[in-house]
């Protein structure tokens, strides 16, 4: 299986991503999800899921990149996804004077599963409880992480000019992440839009979310629903 | 006291938050290292350095073929699918040297000794060697560095082998130049094969003896 055909199996959850951001396709992709993942069926939910997919994608990629960065290093650097033409990631990963990150000499795949698996943590405990307190600091972070990678990307384009050859598996991951920054910028206005809570979804309210806020965590129970699990046996 | 200690087990809304991030990080974290560790099993990469058995560093820069400076990088002249053990390809003994030290002018003597034994296979009967010398600055007091001085240098020992001017520091820090001289072997594949610094006992042209591949008599002819 060539270099080029292995790229596509990264692009499956970028499509998937893709197609549950894009209002046309959304419903119809998130109906197949909604008995496994209920909350896809919220525009919420959609926008995280979509996240997470490209964030699986930008790290699958990023961990490939990797690999194809030491097995340059160990067989040669024209051994893989050499090519003729403009795209040729064998010329740019195997590139020794440009391979590395200029101050600490990390490989740049590496760098990529760091900062995806980063992004990866602040979305799935974002999933796994999108009411708590911290959600829009998640949110934040996300966003800041994204403008961030995409300072880092420019260096990388400037370094795939200098080379004058393109990596199609670095152009995969730079997609990626720039969804990832666009999808944080969404989640972010919905957050702040207050179309963040579904009453059919969650189990917290949005006052609660706030309380939690002012209050630093900490919410005295007001229903008597909510008192129950303090109640002696 | 009891009901209190009670009511605190109950996970009360921020340990539930909490548990959030801390089920995402151990989630996370598993996944990634499940990455690294299969790119580790897989992989074995040669690292740049300047030890033995690393890939050489880059090494770029103006050079003196004799008639004009012209732009030179080593790395370039490296052929990464090398098989070991073949006789093919250029070897490369890089010399880091100040053209002002008194260890290389010594050296410089020597190297015009075995000039010979320098690209100029088969009659060797060794595989092809080819000859750099990195004029860098250490600095010595007193002394002149300039692109005149190192054609000079050269000139007076008759060499025929390419300088690199080195002298604005952009190298010795890659590769770790403490003295001069300082002698590299390396293979044709980019791989150092020999580095002075780790041999007091033996020098350059022992090494050059013991590590290069002698050519077959029918190539020899």
């Amino acid at each position: 299986m060539d270099a080029n055909t292995q790229l596509l199996f990264h692009w499956v959850p970028i499509l998937l991503g893709l197609l549950l951001l894009i209002p046309s396709t959304s419903e119809f992709i998130s109906r197949l999800f909604i008995k496994k993942w209920p909350s896809v069926s919220t525009r919420r939910g959609r926008l995280l899921a979509s996240t997470v997919m490209f964030l699986i994608g930008g790290f699958t990629v990023s961990a490939h990149t990797l690999w194809i960065h030491n097995k340059a290093s160990e067989l040669g650097s024209g051994n893989f996804c050499a090519g003729d033409g403009v795209w040729d990631c064998s010329s740019v990963i195997g590139n020794a004077e440009w391979n590395v990150d200029p101050m600490l000499g990390l490989p740049w795949g590496l760098l990529g599963m760091l900062a995806f698996s980063v992004m990866l943590w602040l979305i799935v405990s974002i999933c796994l409880d999108p009411m708590a307190s911290w959600v829009r600091n998640h949110l934040a972070y996300l966003r800041v992480i994204g403008i961030i990678g995409v300072f880092v990307i420019f260096y990388l384009i400037y370094a795939e000019f200098a080379i004058g050859k393109l990596c199609q598996y670095c152009s995969t991951a730079h997609f990626a992440h720039i969804m990832v920054l666009v999808n944080s910028q969404l989640l972010l206005t919905t957050y702040d839009q207050r179309k963040w809570s579904d009453s059919k979804a969650d189990d917290v309210s949005n006052d609660e979310v706030r309380d939690r806020k002012r209050k630093k965590g900490y919410v005295k129970p007001k229903s008597s629903a909510m008192n129950a699990p303090y109640e002696e046996e | 006291m009891k009901s209190a200690c009670v009511k605190l087990m109950k996970l009360p809304s921020t340990n539930q938050e909490g548990a959030a991030k801390t089920d995402a990080g151990i989630l996370i974290m598993a996944i990634f290292f499940a990455g690294i560790l299969f790119i580790a099993f897989t992989t074995n990469p040669v690292y740049v350095g300047i030890k033995e058995g690393d890939r050489a560093p880059i090494l770029k820069g103006t050079v003196y073929d004799g008639s004009s400076w012209v732009s030179f990088t080593l790395n370039d002249e490296f052929n990464q699918s090398w098989p070991e053990e073949s006789s093919d390809g250029d070897w490369y003994i890089v010399e880091f040297m100040d053209i002002n030290c008194g260890y290389c002018k010594t050296s410089a003597q020597t190297i015009s000794e075995n000039q010979q034994l320098l690209d100029n296979s088969p009659a060797t009967g060794y595989a092809n060697v080819k000859f750099l010398a990195v004029a860098i600055k250490l600095p010595l007091q007193g002394s002149e560095y300039t692109r005149e001085n190192i054609v000079a240098f050269r000139d007076n020992y008759g060499h025929n082998f390419p300088y690199v001017d080195a002298m604005d520091d952009s190298l010795k820090s890659d590769w770790k130049i403490s003295g001069t001289p300082t002698y590299f072997l390396i293979k044709p594949n980019g791989v150092i094969a020999w580095a002075s610094p780790e041999h007091s006992n033996e020098d350059v042209w022992e090494a050059y003896a013991r590590l290069v591949p002698k050519i077959s008599s029918q190539e020899a002819n």
